[in-house]
């Protein structure tokens, strides 16, 4: 398994000018110990008008600065809304074409429609059609990064024939996501060979299920890019302590604010009838109280917060599932001190992560023997 | 930052109906319509609308409902509601801001079994074939005006209809407490349109509320009603988190009523 971080970048209130920035200079340190200690991914999502929730609305900047900052650590969006109110399909192979140029060939494209009336309606688009949109970006962007020169004549978007400069650096192009929320949206994945990034929690056995489905469909994909990407990542929280009721207490904290304010955005299924937005209200609050933990009654199964050996153990459910990959929200609301932050991901890259990723352990050593 | 309501309980609890709790026996309604309007408020319109025990969504968004039952044991009855969008914890509701109803019977059981606050009115709910539209006149003057334009069949199970949070008056050791009532009816859809939402007259001063300005959606249908026992009751003043209940588990509220 590999293991990533998910950013939304929270900025509690009170705000302030110093306030704002900080969260993201704390970010950018983060990103910089996930890099030394061998995490594979930084995503950061796009978000518009989430405050204090999610202040990550200009990710592609936020990801670049990451690369900017690091060695190893790849950096991905997760996810590029694929409306065209909100993102031009040129723009975003442009841009994602320079992040991967700056970071050298660091970059995972995540892609994603948005699930909430408050971004949709903020920017006037139409929630019935944004399975069509992010269709025809999927299918468009890769031939924007491959082609010497690019036309389309579409649904949602064309263009006569330009050249799209800059190619990306990877050959022959970043590897291809899509946010997996609504049910079903594993098979759209599947069927066009793109990874699938659980943005949603779900429960284990619906998760097993999901990538149970994933796999088998992805088995006879056609890709919209030039290759296929086969894994399914699920996102989780995660703090990790020596104590395992303190980090329980923290990491609690941590999941009831991030539950909070994505709840509070309200969705579009909640006030726009289409079936475009199937109702997932489960699966965004999926942490089954009934199925708790085998050895702490109160903590949801497969929560990643406790002590070294309470994570491994939900680790190993996790894995159980079949996916390929945990991405962890680390903070939110700055309910963490950063300096928790920083030695919970240590700690969870010393004791946890090389019980399930071997390279994460050769990624270490070759830290180590270049600090020394 | 957790953000809760702020609004004093005690404004909404002058005129609340008693809220009888031992008296729960369901309403079904066969052969019944339905009309939901729903419009985005301003942040400042809604500001100071929602108890303590309750969240604000964003962005604020008010409901407005018809129910229309051609029979009932009361008789033929339409009523009209003005909610707007509230959380308690993460789980989803509508707060009201005024309701009317145009049977006098409806009006007290409504109120004695599930803390529906409704006065006495014209209301009425209309269907021709290019659009559909409820109006509720007070002394004549029409004080809500809301439908649809170019009606078109969606599935009942994407009707997004939410539940409601009465404030009614709830004996406790004697005393009657304002207390927030999960109420609303389960619906099973025959036939359901959408269409294009439409706010014609929204009269602020006697609703009580700053208008509606952005039409988001609106649904109009066919359906047998069910207004089942109270699902559960509760503080007002106490936000679901303090009442022992963290948010990440609080989609599975279910609290037991205080007088079961």
């Amino acid at each position: 398994m590999k293991f990533g971080l998910s950013y939304e970048i929270s900025v509690p209130k009170p705000w302030t000018r110093e306030g704002a920035r900080q969260v993201f200079e704390d970010c950018l340190e983060q990103v910089r110990v996930a890099d030394e200690v061998g995490f594979e991914t930084v995503w950061a999502v796009e978000h518009h008008f989430f405050e204090e929730v999610a202040h990550s609305s200009a990710p592609e900047i936020f990801l670049t600065a990451c690369a900017m900052q690091t060695k190893d650590i790849r950096i991905g969006t997760g996810i590029t809304i694929c409306v065209p109110q909100f993102n031009n399909p040129i723009r975003v192979a442009e841009r994602c074409a320079t992040m991967d140029l700056l970071s050298g060939g660091r970059l995972e494209w995540g892609s994603g429609r948005s699930g909430t009336w408050y971004e949709l309606g903020g920017f006037s688009a139409n929630p019935d059609e944004t399975k069509k949109t992010w269709d025809e970006y999927v299918r468009m962007i890769p031939k924007m990064w491959t082609q010497e020169t690019f036309s389309w004549q579409g649904r949602c978007f064309s263009m006569p024939e330009r050249p799209i400069v800059p190619k990306p650096y990877q050959v022959p192009h970043p590897p291809l996501w899509v946010a997996v929320t609504s049910p079903g949206t594993e098979l759209d994945a599947a069927e066009r060979g793109m990874g699938g990034l659980g943005l949603s929690w779900g429960g284990l056995k619906q998760h097993a299920e999901k990538i149970e489905r994933y796999k088998k469909r992805i088995a006879t994909c056609e890709p919209v890019g030039d290759f296929v990407t086969n894994k399914f990542f699920t996102v989780n929280y995660m703090f990790c302590h020596a104590d395992n009721d303190y980090a329980v207490r923290m990491g609690e904290k941590l999941a009831d604010h991030v539950q909070y304010g994505t709840a509070q955005s309200v969705s579009t299924r909640e006030v726009f009838i289409s079936q475009a937005y199937p109702d997932y209200s489960a699966a965004l609050t999926g942490f089954n109280p009934a199925a708790p933990s085998p050895t702490r009654a109160f903590i949801p199964e497969g929560l990643t917060v406790g002590d070294p050996d309470h994570l491994i153990e939900a680790m190993k459910l996790w894995e159980a599932t079949g996916a390929d990959g945990v991405n962890f929200i680390i903070n939110s609301h700055n309910v963490v001190p950063q300096q928790e932050v920083l030695d919970s991901l240590r700690l969870f890259a010393r004791e946890v992560m090389p019980k399930f990723d071997p390279d994460a352990k050769a990624r270490q050593e070759r830290e180590l023997a270049a600090q020394r | 930052m957790i953000v809760y309501g702020t609004r004093d309980v005690q404004l909404d609890a002058i005129g609340a109906p008693i809220v009888d709790l031992e008296d729960q026996e369901p309403l079904e309604i066969k052969d019944g319509e339905i009309l939901q309007v729903i419009s985005e408020l301003t942040f400042k319109g809604f500001d100071g609308r929602v108890p303590p025990a309750l969240h604000p969504s964003h962005p604020p968004f008010a409901t407005m409902l018809f129910y229309h039952a051609p029979d009932s044991s009361f008789g033929p009855f339409t009523m009209a509601l003005v909610r707007v969008s509230s959380l308690a914890g993460i789980s989803r509701f509508g707060y009201p801001i005024r309701g009317w109803i145009n049977n006098s019977v409806a009006r007290e059981v409504f109120g004695r079994r599930w803390g529906y606050r409704l006065d006495a009115a014209d209301v009425s709910l209309h269907r021709r074939y290019d659009r559909v539209w409820g109006t509720v006149r007070v002394d004549g003057a029409v004080v809500l005006d809301v439908g649809l334009y170019d009606p078109e069949p969606v599935s009942g199970a994407d009707a997004n209809h939410a539940g409601h949070l009465n404030v009614g008056l709830v004996e406790d050791n004697g005393s009657m407490v304002p207390t927030l009532v999960q109420a609303g009816p389960q619906l099973a859809f025959r036939k359901c349109d959408r269409g294009r939402p439409h706010v014609t007259t929204f009269d602020g001063e006697a609703i009580g509320c700053d208008a509606p300005y952005w039409p988001v959606s609106s649904f109009a249908g066919h359906c047998d009603f069910l207004f089942g026992p109270v699902a559960f009751v509760c503080d007002p003043t106490v936000p679901a988190v303090d009442r022992g209940m963290t948010l990440m588990g609080s989609l599975h509220v279910v609290e037991h009523p205080q007088h079961a």
